[in-house]
């Protein structure tokens, strides 16, 4: 891809901005989206990491306590970062969340590594804040629907020194094999079920084989299914997000599986902690547990109803 | 925001620690009648009662409303992790606004504190009557003390009335005791002491109440608080003792903040708090005392005055909300909470905001006041509820300001939607004078000439309504401005200019409002907007330069409408495309000169066409996806029986057949014309083929609203595709510079190929699109990236499927790419099953071949690929013919197709403003109804390898049906409607014709309101039926072909055996889960067929649904 300077520059000006939080014109999301789309476009469905890499789980805007993920887990290019999807709504701060990590993608390709969770989608952002707050802070809902095409050319999955395997929600039964997502046309629209869907919604539960999701999409699977699957696939772990872990994570099915939750105060009143799981280069796991961000000037959330009105 | 729990629960239970004042200065002895029990101190349950238990039960009383991530169901998974649930309950509630609290117990803290176990003396034992929660209150002037059961609302184990004499008693912290004038003893034991403290107080209260003012029990005047000047040393206590609030003064307004909390705590007194605040201009004298401490810039005062406000706003009572919205108090109101003390160093800005910033306009006016007052509160009720309190809001004051907008809201929509004349001048703004004699209104030429008198009386008329909403502020009022002339080529003044496009945001701003409302209320309104013709404004937007700011905002805003109108009321603006077309045709056969005129239709496709800006190619290539979205028609059957059966104004609406006819006569050229401008595949030789950004851009729509046609128009769509070269010039984007423009090309060619159209596979061989499909098929071989990924499924699905013709077309004249590509590390594996399927095909294989194979496969898992082999090799003993029905059966009735197209529809058009759900449970049956297909969708992606060995070997081989072969592939499609459909194209549309579209439309226009609500009524019973039919018809279809298909379907036993078949429990992991989700697709639908348009009420709206969150 090209990795021009001018791309560089760019870029550096907009996480400059969006770490301060301060969303970046309509102008440069365009440019961003379109650049990010090209990097994404290349890779795979199930993108392969290298180790040492730092697992995060869901953000849904709770742009602050990113923050203080950063500052647990480390800034960017030090850090290798692996995000699982479900950065935007509920939370303040959705556009500049996804904004901010979509500009550390472009300008970091290699260290930073994101995946689609079940919210990276058109119908379920209408209903969950996104949508709302691209019309509420720019205006028009063209930001929302450049993001939206970027939610399309995430990957599905990410595999670890293809040891431990990342998904947003879980397993498949129409899944078997890692490679079988391969053969997946991954750019749509998160459809309501098959293969796809299921990676993005699926939860584990302690449930012997496979189960109806309470969600209405995906599956539950139980220990036997994840054993299953990882020793086919010659795993050690899976890691997802999707569900709320009061810890901050929850290990499952001896350690076969895991969620990684990195929304503190999920909504701002939940009083979770929040976590990431820290890979070594031999893969050992560490944990490391942080709470939501001090309450602060800058948190107050900026609502403005239009300036404007006529009804 | 972490600060709002620490507010919110300040509010209401910080004053315990401030209290002690007003304990019961009597301390009942223990000579009481009895000694209630021991363990009545700790009700049984009350270990059970971590603070969190509270919203879960909230969250269950909305569960209804409640979206899956997190639904009630998720939240019981979700092992120790409720949070989960009280967010997504507090969410559905908020969204919800009223939550109706007087039936259940919701989230309010306060009754928790109050729970008790009542017990009866009965002989010498106390008995246990229940846990309930315990209140004071007031029925017929007289003080009760009732006790309802915990877990229903309704009923009441204990209700007594509270006497003057001192029966009684209260016992160590949490125990009160009475004996009735019956002689029954009662007890109460709470649980929490400070409950017992408000109960006690309260009946102290009443008592002395009572013997002061023994014949006045109305309590609706208030002898406890009365104005009064400032107490020589006023602290919180002497406030509570006094039970008054002393006049607002500087220094004391913490304590009178103190006191106000502490004063709230009983039901009663912060009623009686909320009605005195409100009769004696309190607010106004608090204000006063802000303007003073502003001018000496007293901090301390300041914040304690923003802590006073805050408590009295949180005091959650909606009087007092109307109150403060009043145009005087206001601004006062906010300039108090400017001084929050925690951000000393920060002073808000919202009295400059509101003065300065915003601005009320009304291009059109809204001659009703108590309509005017009430947006300018909604808007301030907004203001309040987003900006200033936003941090320290809580539940209930969430819920009540919430609720407050959207009652507002409802009543400004009902009130335009039944002002005749408002939007029939919105609508006539954007008419030529043509179309208004037509529609017998005044003409712009008419009312020209006495413009000057006329347009005067006019502007006074208006002032006078301006007048009467003086208080706006800094309104800019352009009534009675730029009434002139605008016929369609005559420039438009400034000034009409400018009211065209302020009457475009207040449409704009009309439908977002809308899409806060109910469902019924939203379908009505978006329909009434069509009915009148919006339309014609949205054209106008439309129609704009994109070359400045201005012209670029109005296309934007106008294309939100026309998402918005689109969204709830796909049919109408097709029938008003028509309408348009008829009055066309009616003007031309008239004589006139039509030739600037044309249908929004047409005007989009050229808009999209000509734009150089991303975002107005995205926005009106995403318009006309969601208009020529065909997806409810044909083989859907009955997904989607949600929202869409609600959107659609009848789907075998004859109109949108002639809608098509026109957009294909008319459209598709002018639509797809850009593609005449590249050459053909075969004539370019540069392997890369490079375009502007802009092309780049409007290639990438045009490919992707051919996909979507193709798929979605049937014969219309294959005729074009077939008699117009277009794919030829599509392949040449194969090679475009972009990959995602390559990437979309290429997905107009899997469209094609899941099509299983012969005619249309005959045209890519003739055409060689498999030479550049191959081309980049080899260039990403290499890679694992999305596009190898596409281009692998693409030919993955043509061996899945066995397309033998393809198969063979591409091994006899590809055969070196392909051997080349079977070569390839990372996709050979997938090639050489494409070859070894070949040479099947070529010669049915002996067994040892089986074998062979086998070890070329890449899965790890082996065993299931051999059985996998085995079973498709075992349908690849069946005779061609089924190949046939394949190519010839349009829509494919296959639950794979079913599948794709579903997952197409995802990406094409999203299904768009699946609406909040609190308010529909319609429309969030979507998600799921997905799900519905599930009963023939057997071939979960790439799920061949899963279908257990038995069930494929069980499965019924083609019996009872009788497999019809169709010896010329090329033939029609064999669907009776389609080939009726296929005349009809041919005929062009005759005068008469088009007069009876415009009649047929404007009637229809007009019926529609009572013909859509009784569709949800009634109707929609008839309309499921009408969907079961299709259904059962589709399945027959689905069953046929599953019988004939090679492959990986796998035919579930159950849908073709009897009954005792159906109940027997699912056998394979696989089946389980599917089957239930069946169930549950039935149990949505009956959920939708059922729902009553007044009332989506949360708890019918079905447990289940898939988050569409």
């Amino acid at each position: 891809m090209p990795s021009d300077l001018d791309k560089f520059v760019l870029v550096s000006f907009a996480i400059e901005q969006l770490l301060r939080c301060e969303p970046i014109s309509e102008e440069q999301v365009k440019r961003l989206c379109m650049k990010a789309r090209e990097i994404l476009i290349e890779e795979a469905n199930v993108q392969t990491v290298d180790s040492p890499v730092t697992i995060c789980g869901d953000i849904h805007g709770q742009f602050w306590d990113m923050m203080e993920l950063f500052k647990v887990g480390g800034p960017c290019p030090e850090t290798n970062y692996l995000f699982m999807g479900d950065f935007v709504d509920r939370g303040f701060y959705s556009v500049e969340t996804f904004l901010l990590l979509l500009a550390l993608k472009v300008r970091y390709p290699e260290r930073m590594t994101l995946i689609r969770g079940n919210h990276e989608s058109r119908q379920i952002t209408q209903v969950y804040g996104f949508y709302d707050e691209c019309q509420r802070k720019y205006g028009s809902s063209n930001v929302w629907r450049w993001c939206c095409e970027v939610f399309d050319y995430l990957a599905l999955g990410a595999i670890v020194d293809g040891r431990v395997f990342c998904v947003h929600g879980g397993l498949s039964p129409s899944l078997q094999g890692i490679d079988q997502i391969r053969t997946i046309d991954r750019k749509q629209e998160v459809p309501h079920d098959g293969a796809m869907c299921d990676l993005l919604w699926s939860d584990p539960d302690d449930i012997t084989g496979w189960g109806l999701s309470p969600r209405g999409a995906g599956y539950l699977f139980g220990a036997d299914i994840t054993k299953m699957f990882a020793h086919r696939n010659g795993i050690d772990l899976i890691a997802r997000a999707h569900q709320l872990a009061m810890e901050g994570y929850k290990l499952m099915f001896d350690r076969t599986i895991v969620t990684v939750w990195s929304a503190p105060n999920y909504c701002y009143r939940c009083g979770n902690v929040a976590s990431i799981l820290e890979l070594d280069e031999y893969l050992a796991q560490e944990y490391k547990v942080f709470q939501h961000a001090p309450s602060d000037v800058r948190s107050i959330p900026a609502k403005r109803p239009p300036a404007d009105y006529f009804l | 925001m972490s600060s709002v729990d620490a507010a919110s629960s300040s509010a209401q239970t910080v004053s315990p620690s401030t209290s002690p004042a007003e304990q019961p200065l009597s301390q009942p002895d223990s000579s009481g009648p009895q000694e209630p029990p021991r363990d009545a101190d700790t009700p049984p349950s009350s270990s059970e009662i971590e603070p969190r238990v509270q919203p879960v039960q909230a969250g269950q009383d909305v569960d209804a409303s409640q979206v899956a991530e997190g639904s009630s169901s998720s939240g019981e998974v979700l092992v120790g992790v409720p949070g989960t649930e009280q967010v997504e309950g507090m969410d559905a509630e908020h969204a919800a606004g009223a939550v109706d609290d007087s039936q259940q117990w919701t989230e309010d803290d306060s009754h928790e504190l109050k729970r008790v176990k009542v017990y009866e003396l009965i002989g010498s034992r106390w008995v246990d009557q229940g846990t309930a929660f315990c209140f004071g209150d007031f029925q017929d002037n007289e003080a009760l003390l009732i006790a309802r059961a915990e877990e229903d609302f309704n009923r009441i184990i204990l209700t007594t009335t509270i006497r003057a004499t001192d029966v009684y008693q209260r016992q160590q912290e949490t125990l009160i005791v009475w004996t009735e004038p019956d002689g029954v003893d009662y007890a109460l034991s709470f649980q929490d002491p400070e409950g017992c403290a408000e109960v006690w107080h309260f009946i102290e209260e009443v008592q002395r109440h009572m013997n002061t003012n023994a014949e006045d029990m109305a309590l609706t005047s208030s002898p406890l608080i009365g104005p009064e000047g400032p107490e020589p040393s006023v602290t919180t206590a002497n406030i509570i003792r006094s039970g008054r609030l002393p006049q607002p003064q500087m220094g004391i307004i913490g304590e009178i903040d103190s006191a106000i909390k502490t004063l709230a705590r009983t039901a009663v007194v912060k009623e009686r708090v909320c009605e005195y605040i409100q009769n004696e201009e309190y607010i106004k004298a608090l204000i006063d005392v802000f303007h003073q401490a502003e001018d000496l810039e007293s901090l301390v005062d300041l914040h304690a005055l923003f802590g006073c406000m805050q408590t009295i706003l949180l005091l959650n009572e909606h009087s007092l909300y109307e109150h403060i919205l009043d145009d005087e108090i206001f601004q006062g109101v906010v300039g108090i909470l400017e001084y929050d003390p925690e951000f000393p160093n920060y002073k808000a800005n919202y009295r400059d905001f509101l003065r300065e910033t915003a601005h009320f306009h009304q291009p059109i006016p809204i001659r009703d006041d108590a309509i005017q007052r009430k947006i300018h509160h909604t808007y301030r009720l907004q203001f309040l509820k987003d900006v200033v309190l936003a941090r320290a809001i809580d539940d209930s004051t969430f819920n009540v300001l919430n609720s407050s907008i959207i009652f507002n809201q409802i009543d400004i929509i009902t009130h335009i939607q039944n002002d005749q004349m408002f939007l029939r001048e919105i609508a006539g703004m954007f008419m030529d004078d043509d179309l208004l004699a037509l529609l017998g209104l005044p003409t712009k030429q008419q009312t020209e000439p006495g413009r000057d008198a006329g347009s005067e009386a006019k502007d006074a008329d208006k002032m006078d309504v301006d007048q009467a909403e003086p208080k706006v502020n800094g309104a800019a009022h352009l009534n009675g401005h730029g009434e002139g002339s605008s016929s369609a080529v005559k420039p438009l003044s400034p000034e009409e200019l400018t009211r065209r496009r302020e009457v475009v945001f207040l449409v704009q701003q009309l439908c977002m409002m809308g899409k806060n409302v109910q469902l019924p209320a939203r379908m009505a309104l978006f329909r009434s907007l069509v009915d009148r013709g919006i339309v014609f404004a949205v054209q106008w937007g439309l129609s704009q330069p994109e070359d400045d700011e201005e012209g670029r905002q109005m296309i934007a805003t106008s294309g939100e409408i026309m998402m918005a109108l689109l969204d709830h009321d796909l049919n109408g603006v097709r029938g008003h495309v028509l309408k348009q077309l008829g009055t066309l045709e009616r003007e031309k056969a008239n004589g006139k000169n039509i030739r600037d005129k044309e249908t929004v239709l047409v005007l989009m496709c050229k808009v999209l066409v000509r734009s150089q800006d991303l975002a107005v190619q995205s926005l009106v290539g995403e318009a006309l996806r969601l208009l020529l979205e065909m997806m409810s028609n044909d083989a859907d059957g009955p997904q989607n029986v949600g929202l869409k059966l609600l959107q659609q104004r009848g789907k075998d609406d004859p109109g949108v057949e002639k809608f098509l006819d026109y957009f294909y006569k008319y459209c598709m050229d002018i639509l797809f014309k850009p593609f005449q401008e590249i050459p053909e595949a075969k004539d370019v030789s540069d392997p890369v083929f490079a375009l502007s950004r802009e092309k780049t851009n409007l290639f990438l729509w045009l490919c992707d609203l051919l996909s979507n046609f193709t798929q979605q128009h049937s014969f219309r769509s294959h005729f074009f595709v077939l008699s117009s070269n277009i794919a030829p010039r599509v392949a040449t984007l194969l090679r475009s510079k972009d990959k995602h423009l390559r990437l979309a090309a290429f997905r107009f060619f899997r469209t094609c190929l899941r099509l299983k159209n012969g005619n249309l596979f005959k045209h890519m061989i003739k055409h060689d699109s498999f030479t550049p499909i191959l081309e980049l098929t080899t260039r990403e071989s290499r890679r694992d990236n999305l596009v190898s990924s596409t281009c692998l499924e693409f030919f993955d699905f043509m061996r899945r499927e066995n397309i033998k013709e393809l198969i063979h077309h591409c091994m006899t004249k590809h055969g070196e790419t392909i051997r080349a590509l079977s070569e390839s590390p990372v996709v050979g594996a997938r090639f050489r099953d494409f070859i070894a399927r070949w040479e099947m095909n070529m010669e049915p294989p002996p067994v040892e071949k089986i074998e062979r194979i086998t070890p070329t496969t890449p899965q790890r898992w082996g065993q299931g690929k051999l059985l996998d082999t085995a079973e498709e090799d075992y349908f690849n003993g069946e005779d061609d013919e089924e190949e046939m029905i394949h190519i010839v059966s349009t829509p494919p009735p296959r639950g794979t197709m079913k599948r794709k197209r579903t997952g197409m529809r995802q990406t094409g058009i999203p299904v768009r403003a699946p609406p909040k759900p609190p308010f529909n449970g319609l429309a969030r049956l979507t998600p799921f109804s997905g799900l519905v297909d599930y009963g023939g969708d057997d071939d979960l992606g790439g799920s061949e390898e899963n279908i257990t060995p038995t069930l494929g070997r069980d499965s019924p081989v083609p019996g009872g049906f009788i497999p019809v072969s169709y010896n010329n592939p090329s033939e029609p499609p064999s669907s009776p409607r389609i080939s009726h459909r296929q005349v009809s194209i041919k005929s062009p549309l005759s005068p008469e014709e088009d007069g009876d579209i415009l009649d047929a439309l404007s009637k229809g226009g007009s019926s529609l309101l009572p013909r859509i609500s009784g569709m949800v009524d009634a109707g929609l019973g008839s309309k499921r039926r009408r969907d079961d039919d299709d259904d059962e018809m589709l399945e027959r279809l689905a069953n046929k072909s599953k019988r004939l298909t090679p492959g990986p379907v796998s035919p579930t036993p159950e849908s073709d055996s009897p009954g005792p078949a159906k109940a027997a429990p699912p056998k394979t992991p696989e089946e389980g889960p599917k089957k239930l989700k069946l169930k549950f697709g039935a149990v949505g639908a009956a959920v939708a067929s059922s729902a009553s348009p007044q009332s989506s009420s949360p708890s019918s709206t079905g447990t289940k649904d898939g988050d569409n969150g």
